[in-house]
């Protein structure tokens, strides 16, 4: 199954954001580059068959495998056979020629990644590679997290990369409180980076679980952060699911939920029919009252019996929700 | 097909045989002939074996072996030996190890701890540990721990919720806050709601519309989002999330398996009830 879009042959696989419409015709000139393309991508899936069932893991099956893997990242068998090459070449080549080899890999994937940055795939393959690379003891991680901060500023919710930084910092020994800043640097640029948020949520406890003081500390700096966030836009979810589960990493402090509420009516002041400021004090009201205080539990069916208006969309939620409060 | 009750369309025999030949001798499938084993597509080769009522062509012994012995220590599963971890692979191995009744085979204590380890402050899935919720993620861990029958260890109010919140204006669902809606979330998120029991906490009418709307009126099937092309995996999780919501003249699927109840009734497999 094949379609041709814009001059691009477009497999049978998974498209995202390709927008349907009449591609435009190819000239001539296109038309022979394109089947010059294809004859170059067929000819390499020979090859690569052939060294496969020959075992020849060779330069020749392994410069085959790159026109595949520049065409179509997801070629994973491509990058099984690219690895069984490396690896042979550990066996067979002097240390010069073996690391200008592995330098060149390095610049290989970070291309792939600029081309595909969301390829499972490409990403497997550079782990593999930089643990070769530390093997070896010449495995570059303050690089792999420069490379990683670059990409996360192009695309600041690519989880690939996330995963992958995560990885780079514990193998580098980067210092938890820099990945936390980064963190923050990440927030404050923009609130709604529900990613950022999601590492502090690990950070918080991997810095401060055992120190409940520290944590606790951490955690009213962590409310002032989702204050800044919501009273910025309170249309941003990420901070509002953010703040429910501050309030339940440790249990939070009378003084603490009273000034919690405040806030949150403050916001309501001004932004008289904000569902999240509803909705998070209902689930407020909810926690402070430990559903025993009537005057409370009544303010909290109130309000989700106006949420059931606000945001219809969720009607089943909040019904669930009541039905729930009553039993 | 199955799901429209369109099976029939196509050659049985050509698909069987050609499945048949993506096994290797371990035991496990590519994606295509000539290509190297990974769980990815052993789930397909599965999957559609089971439709079709033809285990029995192929190498069950090596496909079993080829699955259990990608399980690590701690649980986790590998896609194959190259050794990249998972909670995809904790679903596939773990839904066709069931398919196929040798759930014996693993350590389902351990698969579940490790995928519960993936639960984060949201109370929704990521890839590995500490890895951001991701709704496809999620559905691999609700569906794997559904299949063990551990369910019932999540918060589902907490997740629920969550997983309601994908639902945009516009009535389809994202994967994640603050990203764009795209038909297969219709799937992995209204899937994942089934398998908790929420899955009315969505609105039903405007997902459908917004699947609807997603459909190719010229050439047919169904995009990731309207105006946009289409492609065989938004059709069938369009066509799979229409399904999970009652949709009249289709047939219904599981939410665990991603296989028509069906199929799972011919293997002696309950499937799960949930309200409509």
């Amino acid at each position: 199954y094949q379609r041709r879009v814009r001059g691009q042959l477009i497999e049978a696989r998974m498209n995202h954001g390709v927008k349907r419409g009449a591609g435009k015709a190819l000239s001539s000139q296109e038309q022979k580059e394109l089947d010059e393309k294809i004859a170059i991508y067929r000819s390499s899936i020979s090859t690569l068959n052939n060294k496969k069932a020959e075992k020849q893991f060779d330069l020749e099956g392994f410069e085959a495998t790159a026109r595949l893997l520049e065409h179509n990242t997801d070629y994973f068998t491509a990058w099984n056979f690219r690895r069984e090459c490396l690896l042979s070449f550990f066996k067979t080549m002097d240390q010069a020629k073996l690391e200008e080899i592995l330098k060149k890999e390095l610049t290989f994937t970070e291309k792939r990644i600029g081309q595909n940055p969301k390829s499972y795939w490409v990403w497997h393959h550079r782990k593999l590679l930089m643990e070769w690379l530390d093997e070896r003891k010449i495995a570059d991680w303050k690089r792999e997290l420069y490379l990683c901060t670059k990409l996360l500023g192009l695309d600041e919710r690519n989880f690939h990369c996330w995963g992958y930084r995560r990885f780079v910092a514990a193998k580098g020994n980067v210092k938890l409180e820099d990945e936390f800043d980064f963190t923050t640097k990440k927030v404050e640029e923009n609130f709604s980076n529900y990613s950022a948020w999601h590492q502090r949520s690990l950070m918080l406890l991997q810095l401060h679980g055992k120190d409940d003081a520290a944590l606790r500390a951490a955690i009213d700096k962590e409310l002032e952060l989702v204050h800044n966030a919501f009273f910025t836009n309170p249309e941003d979810q990420s901070g509002w699911i953010y703040l429910r589960w501050l309030l339940g990493v440790v249990k939070p402090t009378e003084e603490v939920l009273k000034r919690e509420l405040q806030v949150i009516n403050d916001l309501l002041d001004l932004e008289k029919n904000s569902k999240w400021a509803k909705l998070s004090k209902a689930f407020l009201l909810e926690k402070m009252s430990n559903r025993t205080d009537v005057t409370m539990m009544s303010e909290v069916k109130s309000l989700v019996n106006q949420l059931k208006e606000l945001d219809p969309t969720h009607v089943n939620y909040y019904s669930d929700w009541l039905s729930n409060l009553s039993n | 097909m199955e799901l429209m009750n369109g099976l029939d369309e196509m050659d049985k025999q050509k698909v069987i045989e050609w499945i048949v030949s993506c096994q290797l001798p371990s035991g496990g499938f590519g994606g295509n002939i000539g290509h190297d084993a990974h769980l990815l597509y052993t789930m397909s080769a599965v999957q559609v074996l089971c439709m079709y009522d033809a285990m029995d062509r192929i190498n069950k012994e090596n496909l079993v072996t080829f699955i259990s012995s990608l399980q690590k220590e701690d649980g986790s599963f590998a896609g194959d030996e190259w050794g990249e971890i998972d909670t995809r692979f904790s679903y596939i191995a773990i839904s066709c190890l069931s398919l196929l009744g040798r759930l014996d085979t693993i350590n389902t204590d351990k698969a579940a701890e490790f995928v519960l380890s993936c639960k984060n402050f949201d109370g929704a899935f990521g890839c590995v540990p500490g890895a951001e919720s991701h709704a496809g993620q999620t559905f691999c861990c609700v569906g794997a721990l559904t299949i063990l029958g551990k369910v019932d260890l999540l918060d589902k109010d907490l997740l629920g919720w969550w997983l309601c919140e994908r639902q945009v204006p516009s009535g389809g669902l994202n994967g994640r806050p603050e990203k764009l809606p795209d038909v297969c979330y219709s799937w992995w998120v209204v899937s994942s709601l089934a398998c908790i029991d929420r899955l009315i906490w969505i609105d039903r009418e405007k997902l459908i519309n917004f699947i609807l709307e997603s459909q190719d009126p010229e050439g047919g099937g169904i995009a990731d989002r309207p105006d946009d092309l289409p492609d065989v995996f938004h059709t069938f999780f369009g066509v799979a999330g229409l399904s999970l919501m009652g949709m009249e003249g289709l047939s219904p699927v599981d939410p665990a398996y991603a296989v028509s109840i069906n199929t799972l009734n011919k293997l002696g497999i309950k499937p799960v009830q949930y309200r409509k």
